[in-house]
């Protein structure tokens, strides 16, 4: 993980992006530090509430670089030497505990709970404190940041069938709490299913007739990131569906080429939902057999 | 609702909200001339080729073969007494997207936020028709004969969205008020089936017309150990488009018919969740929700069909519960652990119905409980372990002509340990496995052990054992280049007694090498390879057809596979000049192999089967660009966008028309486009 982080860091910084996770200061005369570190003044810092502000919370008397980085005096008489915090790392939770001293209240309830800290991700594995704009928080920075750690759901976006977030139409925070959540996998919604329900209202039901896989939940079907089958499907049809539909009322028939040259509607077009169009439900007596 | 009421007000909302939002940081006013200020204008064009995106449910910006304009401006503002206060305001209009955002906040005391955003629709063009007309009424030319002699019409299938939102917040002391309204609406249509009787199917293009509206509204209390947020939580979705009238094109003797397209539904759900800080090391946490689903029949005219009863109501109603407790304690620097316990009750209050003497209405309950445990130990030598154990109670009971119950409980064990260096090799291995105990309720059962089981059997009521294996590394080569890889393999091994899914497995390879040449210049290259196996068991049900094959177990296998790679380069040329390339290429695969099994138990076969041919994608992108900084202010930007899309679909085609009169020609395309901007920013620091 920490790897990944790293190339993202080599990258946006030489891309001018400026994501300086590593530490700056000197002592608690900010303005001192920039004298070395201008990068992070360039960057934007002074736009940001980190910046040379006072702190109208009353906690300090201003919000600068000790703030989060400590005094640090050995660092201000010999730079090679590391400040007295640092954000590299959430081993010792030194780093998050600096962030959560002011970032608590009810978005980070659940901060100690998440998939992020327990993996040991700190605040600035994602967060980009000294730029004017933060990446992550952006609508076309996001995917960019959460796949530099997730490289599977940055290929993902390669496949047929995908949710479109490469261009941002689509956000990984759509979905998933990353300051962690009550629900499972870090999801923002209760369930996996009320997640989906977001976007996909028609789904929700509830319908007179139910498809248990469909009610129980979505990814009885469906790949929530990609697939290489269409509608983001886990297996193609009449194969997924085969998976539970023995022989209801259908005869069990193995699909192979033969029937491709009768254009059989099982199998042709959208196959077994060419008719059982209602697969998610329905409240009409031909939804009995999900067909409309 | 009526559509054009619906669309109109939504402009009233878009026009409105940005212009509440910016009065109301006029209103607080500035309260220091010394504001830190930062604008940015961007003015460009570019011209696009062949953009029509055809890659998934929605695609690249690229839509036509034109010339277009690209605009985006932008106001952050700070207040220079006040760092908290700021407000933020920007527009863009891309080459399909238009996007406004407008925010004002004291940060921990107020916000008021708005955000439009419109996506159009993504075209899937080369989609031939019979049908001369479209939108709600699919009508068939005056001429028309059959499928196979018919003039085929283009049209394209694609949903555009648009939604805008309001947001507020406001920090009274200990407590925190918060409401969010949202609206979405989706328009164009969608590819669907529209049986009349099985024999019969067609494909026609349904107009979606959806709206989505919801309200979420929040009241909190954080005090020096514990914090409490109660929610109320509602969800309107209406289906604006309520009937689809179409002819038969397959059965010309048919009727016209009116079809549904979706019902309308309403949630509510109130929660509250919370913590309370033990220690300033272990803290309880909790969560407990009450969620009700409504849905009426104000959109379905009633329908007859012969022989079965008019219903006098189709409404539907659900109520869900959901409690979970949590604790979480670090007992020392070394050791950690997570102890969670959930509860999910879904009840469905909707009576059942008899359509017939066989025919019942389907519904569905479940109760789920989860425990789960996990840990975290540093050992020496910078050592990691990590492990749990998640225990899964599933209680599932089908409510129909009768009601019966299976239940499944699931064991999950899981362990990652991260080892001591190897020089420069940072290396983790982990397991995982889940092993699930199924009781099967007795209708179920005898529904599925005879020959001609008439009961489905998801895989979620499969007894068997799941396993995974990953192992993750990263080696420093130099200072400079770094080499990452993982590898992952799951495999799932089910014990079906019956047909169905026989097992699972796949495997996943990812490699990734960084170097950074020197400060200027920047490589990295990844790989990642995929791949999925599945096997599933049927039997040949058909004892009065005369078939070669009749009563006789198959197995099918299906793999796929995704091949992906890519290369990034970030090159600052001069310190005014920069260069990034992204290239990347994906070979995605399907491959069927069927064949008629001697024994079902071994896997022994009997035969071969006539498979079917494999189905892939390829895709190819390339995003170059070049940025010059003219000035700190004045920024000039060239880029150059290609995707290649390559697919080949027994599923889909011309032979599709004929049989389902409707068909997809050629989705192969290579988009190109070339874009210029101009960007202008400015800024005042504090």
């Amino acid at each position: 993980m920490v790897v990944w982080k790293r190339i993202l860091l080599v990258l946006l910084a030489v891309s001018g992006l400026g994501l300086s996770g590593y530490p700056i200061l000197l002592n608690a005369d900010s303005s001192n530090c920039l004298m070395c570190h201008q990068k992070e003044a360039q960057g934007g810092i002074s736009h940001r509430a980190h910046g040379l502000g006072p702190d109208p919370r009353g906690q300090q008397d201003t919000i600068d670089c000790v703030s989060c980085h400590g005094p640090s005096t050995e660092h201000a008489s010999s730079p090679r030497t590391a400040p007295s915090v640092t954000f590299s790392s959430v081993d010792e939770g030194q780093s998050d505990a600096t962030c959560i001293a002011c970032h608590s209240g009810s978005a980070m309830s659940h901060w100690a709970f998440s998939e992020h800290r327990n993996a040991e991700v700190g605040c600035s594995g994602c967060h980009s404190i000294h730029t004017a704009r933060d990446p992550v928080q952006e609508r076309n920075g996001q995917f960019e940041v959460c796949t530099s750690c997730h490289q599977s759901e940055k290929m993902d976006q390669l496949k047929f069938s995908r949710h479109p977030m490469s261009e941002g139409h689509v956000q990984c925070s759509d979905c998933h709490a990353p300051h962690g959540s009550s629900a499972m996998n870090g999801l923002s919604a209760a369930t996996l299913n009320d997640t989906c329900y977001q976007c996909h209202a028609e789904k929700r039901g509830p319908f007179l007739f139910e498809h248990e896989p469909v009610q129980d939940d979505c990814m009885s079907c469906h790949l929530p990131h990609a697939s290489v089958n269409d509608s983001l499907l886990k297996a193609r049809e009449p194969f997924l569906c085969q998976q539970c539909h023995i022989a209801s009322r259908h005869p069990g028939t193995l699909y192979d080429s033969d029937r491709l040259g009768r254009q059989d509607i099982n199998i042709i077009g959208q196959s077994c939902t060419n008719c059982h169009s209602q697969v998610h439900g329905g409240n009409q007596p031909a939804s009995s057999s999900f067909r409309r | 609702m009526d559509s054009n009421h619906s669309r109109g007000s939504k402009r009233g909302w878009i026009a409105g909200l940005p212009l509440l939002v910016i009065s109301a940081a006029w209103s607080a006013g500035p309260t220091d001339s010394a504001a830190d200020i930062r604008a940015w204008l961007q003015l460009g064009g570019g011209v696009v080729d062949n953009g029509n995106g055809r890659f998934g449910e929605y695609s690249h910006l690229l839509q036509s073969d034109r010339l277009f304009g690209l605009g985006a401006l932008g106001i952050d503002w700070r207040d220079g007494a006040d760092p908290y206060r700021s407000a933020h305001l920007s527009a863009i209009s891309g080459v399909d997207q238009l996007g406004l955002e407008a925010a004002f906040s004291r940060q921990g005391d107020y916000r008021i936020g708005f955000d439009y955003r419109r996506t159009e629709a993504i075209s899937r063009e080369d989609v031939s028709s019979v049908f001369a007309t479209r939108g709600s009424d699919h009508r068939l030319p005056s001429d028309y004969m059959n499928v196979g002699t018919a003039e085929r019409f283009n049209t394209h299938a694609g949903v555009s969205r648009q939604g805008a939102g309001l947001d507020l917040m406001r920090q009274l002391g200990p407590w925190q008020i918060s409401a969010s309204l949202n609206s979405e609406l989706k328009e164009g249509s969608k590819v669907t089936g529209a049986s009349e009787r099985f024999g019969d199917a067609a494909l026609l293009l349904a107009p979606v017309d959806y709206r989505h509206d919801t309200l979420d509204m929040g009241l909190g209390y954080e005090a020096q150990q514990w914090l409490v947020n109660t929610r109320f939580y509602h969800s309107r979705f209406r289906n604006d488009q309520r009937a689809l009238s179409y002819q038969n094109p397959i059965n010309l003797n048919a009727p016209v018919r009116s079809l549904d397209t979706g019902p309308d539904n309403e949630f509510s759900r109130f929660s509250a969740d919370g913590l309370y800080r033990l220690s300033a090391a272990s803290q309880l946490s909790f969560y407990a929700a009450r969620g009700e689903g409504r849905q009426n029949d104000d959109w379905l005219q009633p329908l007859l069909v012969a022989g079965q009863p008019l219903l006098d109501s189709l409404d539907a109603r659900r109520v869900d519960t959901d409690l979970r407790l949590g604790l979480r304690a670090q007992l020392s620097p070394r050791f950690g652990y997570r102890l969670q316990w959930d509860y999910r009750d879904r009840d469905n209050r909707t009576d059942v119905i008899q359509l017939s003497p066989t025919s019942y209405s389907h519904l569905y309950d479940s109760t789920r409980q989860r425990l789960s445990l996990d840990g975290s130990y540093r050992l020496p030598l910078r050592m990691r372990l990590r492990g749990g154990v998640e225990i899964i109670q599933m209680e599932r009971t089908t409510q129909s002509l009768q009601r019966f119950t299976d239940d499944a409980d699931d064991t999950r064990l899981w362990a990652q340990l991260r080892l001591p260096a190897l020089g420069r090799l940072n290396w983790s291995v982990g397991v995982e496995t889940r092993d699930r105990d199924t009781d099967l309720s007795a209708r179920r059962t005898a529904a599925l052990n005879v020959n001609a089981p008439s009961q489905a059997q998801p895989d979620y009521l499969l007894a068997g054992r799941f396993w995974q294996y990953e192992l993750q590394g990263d080696l420093a080569l130099t200072e400079t280049l770094l080499l990452a890889a993982s590898y992952r393999h799951l495999n799932d091994n089910v014990d079906n007694a019956f047909y169905g899914l026989h097992s699972r497995s796949s495997d996943e390879v990812s490699v990734n090498l960084s170097w950074q040449v020197n400060r200027r210049l920047a490589l990295s290259a990844w790989g990642l390879y995929q791949d999925f196996q599945l096997a599933q068991d049927g039997l040949e049900f058909h004892p009065s057809a005369a078939t070669s094959h009749a009563n006789a177990p198959w197995r099918h296998q299906s793999e796929d596979s995704s091949r992906s790679a890519g290369l990034n380069v970030r090159w600052r040329m001069t310190p005014a000049v920069e260069t990034s390339i992204d290239y990347s290429v994906s070979d995605n695969d399907s491959s069927y192999r069927s064949r008629w099994l001697e024994d079902a138990d071994s896997g022994e076969s009997a035969g071969t089967s006539d498979h079917l041919p494999g189905y892939g994608v390829d895709v190819q992108r390339l995003d170059a660009s070049v940025k010059w900084d003219q000035s700190p202010r004045t920024q000039y930007q060239l880029r150059y966008l290609y995707e290649r899309f390559r697919s080949d679909d027994w599923a889909w085609g011309d032979d599709t028309f004929s049989a389902l009169a409707f068909g997809w020609n050629s989705p192969n395309y290579d988009a190109h486009a070339l874009l210029f901007t101009v960007k202008y920013q400015w800024d005042k620091a504090r």
